[in-house]
């Protein structure tokens, strides 16, 4: 059993039990040793008492002997008791009674005085029911014959009376008597009822031969002659026996006591000294309780220092168990790491070792069986490769197998787009021997597919023939020698010998070796769209030149006229010439405005950009508008931007720009108003500021500036020169120069205008016409 | 062309124009050749007895010669070649001024864009440097 105990319970055990035996066995030996010196002196203390006490009671005797003795000294009484005895006289027998009571008085122990004669008749007594008794056989009187004596009483009826004092009386030699006074003994009774230095429980008492009490007891009433005491001590006592040792036995009430004795022969009497154990062993018992006390709390102490002391040395033994039982559980990487030099920290450490030895050994096995695995893994991966491969290449086929469907449906698509595109679309081999045409093959030319597969394409006959020998050797040239597409404008003709203008578009398709395997012919009709180009052109060129001969003549005319090349003109014949002067004028600026939008909205305008200072422009047009500007009085305030630099734009356009809102400004401010310029840069972009005082544009017609044709309801009244092209044209500029315009106005209070140009300035543009050409 | 009024050859198709020119060069004091056609001023040019100290060239011209093709063939012939030459055209289209002035116009006007006096200033200029 104490095998399966824990360590801690293995220390705590021993020495528990072992300090509870060894302070038990300390407590119970001073216990004992306690209890018997204690017993030693009390019986010493006992032994003492008792023969101080037995010697009182010897003293005690004597005394009353000693009054006996006085009593019977009185000489008159023998002389009146012999006066008696002679003459029978009852007058001297009153006179001892009188003497026998005063006798009494005088010691108030006495309790009766009798006088019995030589016969043992009582002669004279001082209690009257006394006299004439008989007490000839009785051992007062016997020995009260011989000498003076005390006896003890015997008769407990008689209450009272406790000893028998007698002695003779003699007159001359002649025995007259004996005196017998029998006393309440309280003398001896206050002597043995002295019980100080005896504690709670001693006394002391005396008993007669017949082992009755006859002195009171400590604990019990009315025992005189009453109580038999017949203990240990009361036996020794009367056979004599040598007081010895210490006895303890049960007393006469039945409880433990210590106890001495000593005889008084005299009296054949027992002096018993007793003093209960319980009382003795008090204060032994008090120590033992206190030791007993005093072992709990040593033994609790000891348990817990102990128990600290045993947790101390287990607590480790703990850790390192936790330790093993996590390293059981597979934890290898687990430290019980114990800090402590003692044992077992040595063998935590040990232990630690031999883990860190399993885990090393384990880790080689786990190698091994990882290599091992590994090699299986690699086995099963080269399997699931190869099954892999093998799938692959089933998806591979099955992959191609899509590809080529899908392949399919894309050539069905481009054949549907190629087959129903509208332009004309034919593919012929690396010779042009057409192998495909289109339908808007035949839409076009009027040559069936079946008519011209297997021709030569573009030659007599089909729909070429027509095309000049350099333009065809260029584009074979082109094709097949160079192996580049050729774009171009090629004149054809249809099946009903119409001709037409075409652009081409011929690529040669190569195959691997990078030779031509086939061309691809894209061709489209543009006769309308060349017609309708020419149109646009027919109609500058006949706006420029059917419009502009006539305005021409009238201005020139008008011009003579008013020159007086015809002859003085006068007053009212020269206003009317200028109004129509002035009239001709905007129909000029009319057509000239129509021309430019016409070239803007055609986009064949030139884009001619050269490095160009805005400020010195501004200040060409400003120049060029002196005469306006002086006619009404304006001044043009000019201001640019300190380091302004050069920009790359088209002057011509933006003088054209900065020519129509000047001349916006000029015609709708009022008379010696101000209209400033300012050219300010801001990140990127240059921007331009024009404001006047003017008129201003109604709020609601803001949005609509820009339109063609549109002037302000409010200025039509104002001005009737204008067309309502400028703006458009001039927004139409700027944003073909990369620029913005916007504008601020407010009726009868002016407007300002800003447009921005980039500051990288703007590429240059091919186009057939310039403005104001 | 020491002689007071100088000889202004004016080749012009549209009559109106052509009348109005030759009225203004007159009453500045310079003898007008006028010419319709291009042709007519190649023959004048042969023909007469004096050659002309500018000549007034408008750019299209009917007749199927236009002011181009005339200047070329003006400037081919060594007598005439220093003859200066203003174009005053309906259009002028980037092309057809640097065609001009490469071939030796002195200067290429809009018709439109000019009084009839400023033309003949400019002109009388180009004369008198000659001079």
């Amino acid at each position: 059993m104490f095998k399966n105990f824990k360590i801690s319970t293995k220390i705590i055990l021993p020495i528990i039990i072992i300090t509870t035996i060894v302070l038990s066995a300390a407590t119970i030996y001073s216990y004992f040793f306690n209890t018997k010196n204690l017993e030693i002196v009390i019986n010493s203390h006992l032994e003492t008492a008792t023969q101080s006490r037995a010697n009182h009671v010897k003293t005690v005797i004597k005394m009353y002997e000693q009054r006996a003795r006085m009593l019977t000294s009185k000489t008159w009484l023998r002389k009146h008791l012999k006066s008696y005895y002679e003459t029978n006289g009852e007058e001297y027998k009153t006179i001892i009674e009188e003497i026998l009571v005063d006798l009494k008085l005088e010691n108030p122990e006495f309790l009766h005085i009798s006088i019995i004669n030589p016969d043992g008749k009582v002669v004279v007594s001082s209690h009257k029911d006394f006299v004439g008794k008989d007490f000839s056989n009785k051992d007062f009187f016997i020995n009260g014959k011989k000498d003076y004596t005390v006896s003890d009483y015997h008769e407990p009826e008689y209450d009272g009376s406790r000893l028998h004092i007698a002695g003779p009386l003699t007159q001359d030699g002649e025995f007259l008597g004996v005196v017998a006074v029998s006393s309440d003994g309280k003398t001896m009774e206050s002597v043995m009822t002295e019980y100080s230095g005896l504690g709670e429980t001693g006394q002391i008492y005396l008993i007669n031969k017949e082992g009755y009490m006859i002195t009171p007891s400590r604990f019990k009433e009315d025992t005189f002659l009453k109580e038999k005491v017949d203990t240990l001590n009361a036996r020794n006592c009367f056979s004599g026996a040598v007081l010895k040792d210490i006895a303890k036995y049960k007393d006469y009430r039945g409880s433990f006591v210590l106890g001495t004795y000593q005889y008084i022969p005299e009296m054949q009497w027992c002096l018993l000294a007793e003093i209960d154990e319980s009382e003795i062993l008090a204060p032994a018992r008090d120590l033992l309780k206190f030791s007993i006390i005093r072992v709990l709390v040593v033994l609790t102490i000891f348990f817990i220092v102990t128990l600290l002391l045993a947790k101390m040395i287990s607590k480790p033994i703990i850790a390192l168990h936790h330790g093993i039982e996590i390293i059981e559980k597979g934890n290898l990487d687990h430290k019980v790491a114990t800090t402590s030099k003692d044992e077992i920290g040595q063998l935590s450490r040990a232990f630690d070792q031999m883990t860190l030895a399993i885990k090393q050994s384990r880790a080689e096995v786990d190698q091994k069986v990882v290599k091992q695995t590994e090699e299986i893994t690699k086995k099963s991966i080269d399997l699931a490769n190869q099954q892999k491969a093998v799938l692959n290449i089933l998806e591979d086929v099955q992959e191609e197998k899509q590809k080529s469907i899908n392949l399919a449906h894309d050539l069905k698509k481009f054949q549907l787009a190629v087959a129903n595109s509208s332009e004309h679309i034919v593919i012929t081999d690396s010779e042009g021997i057409i192998l495909y045409a289109n339908q808007a093959v035949q839409t076009i030319t009027g040559f069936s597919p079946q008519e011209i597969i297997g021709n030569k394409v573009g030659t007599k006959e089909n729909w070429g023939g027509l095309m000049d020998k350099a333009t065809y050797q260029n584009l074979w040239q082109t094709v097949k020698t160079s192996k580049k597409p050729f774009t171009g404008e090629i004149n054809n003709k249809k099946k009903t010998g119409e001709k037409y203008i075409a652009q081409a578009n011929i690529v040669p398709i190569l195959n691997n070796q990078q030779q031509v395997a086939f061309f691809v012919g894209i061709e489209r009709d543009i006769t309308k769209a060349k017609e309708i180009d020419r149109m646009k052109t027919e109609f500058i060129s006949l706006a420029s030149h059917q419009l502009r001969t006539p305005l021409s003549a009238m201005k020139w005319f008008l011009e003579m006229l008013l020159h007086g090349d015809a002859g003085e003109l006068s007053k009212e014949q020269t206003e009317y010439i200028t109004n129509i002067d002035q009239s001709n004028e905007r129909m000029i600026a009319l057509v000239n405005a129509l021309l430019n939008i016409s070239r803007i909205e055609s986009g064949r305008i030139i884009i001619d950009p050269e490095l160009t200072n805005l400020e010195e422009l501004v200040k060409t047009v400003t120049t060029e508008l002196k005469p306006k500007l002086e006619a009404k009085k304006q001044n043009i305030i000019v201001s640019a931007h300190h380091s302004l630099p050069k920009i790359n734009l088209d002057p011509k356009l933006i003088r054209n720009v900065y020519q129509n809102l000047l001349t916006n400004a000029i015609k709708y401010s009022p008379a010696e108003s101000d209209i400033t310029i300012m050219i300010s840069k801001k990140d990127d972009q240059i921007i331009s500021q024009i404001s006047d005082s003017g008129a201003g544009i109604p709020i609601k017609e803001q949005t609509k500036v820009f339109q063609k044709f549109y002037r302000g309801e409010n200025i039509v009244k104002l001005e009737t020169d204008g067309n309502g092209l400028g703006l458009y044209l001039v927004k139409a500029v700027i944003e073909s120069s990369g620029g913005k315009i916007w504008f601020k106005s407010e009726e009868k209070k002016g407007t300002t205008f800003w447009f921005s140009l980039p500051l990288k300035g703007v590429k240059p543009k091919k186009g057939q016409v310039t403005i104001d050409s | 062309m020491s002689h007071q009024n100088p000889i202004i050859m004016v080749i012009e198709d549209e009559n109106l124009l052509l009348q109005a020119i030759s009225k203004k060069l007159e009453n500045n004091d310079m003898k007008p050749v006028s010419c319709t056609t291009a042709q007519q001023a190649l023959d004048y040019l042969e023909s007469l007895p004096e050659l002309p100290d500018a000549i007034w060239l408008d750019f299209h011209l009917g007749g199927g010669m236009d002011g181009l093709e005339f200047m070329g063939k003006l400037k081919q012939n060594s007598n005439w070649s220093e003859i200066p030459v203003v174009v005053v055209s309906n259009s002028a289209t980037k092309d057809k001024v640097h065609s001009m002035l490469a071939l030796g116009a002195k200067k290429y006007l809009l018709k439109a864009e000019h009084r009839l006096d400023d033309i003949i200033t400019t002109v009388k200029e180009f004369v008198q440097k000659g001079e």
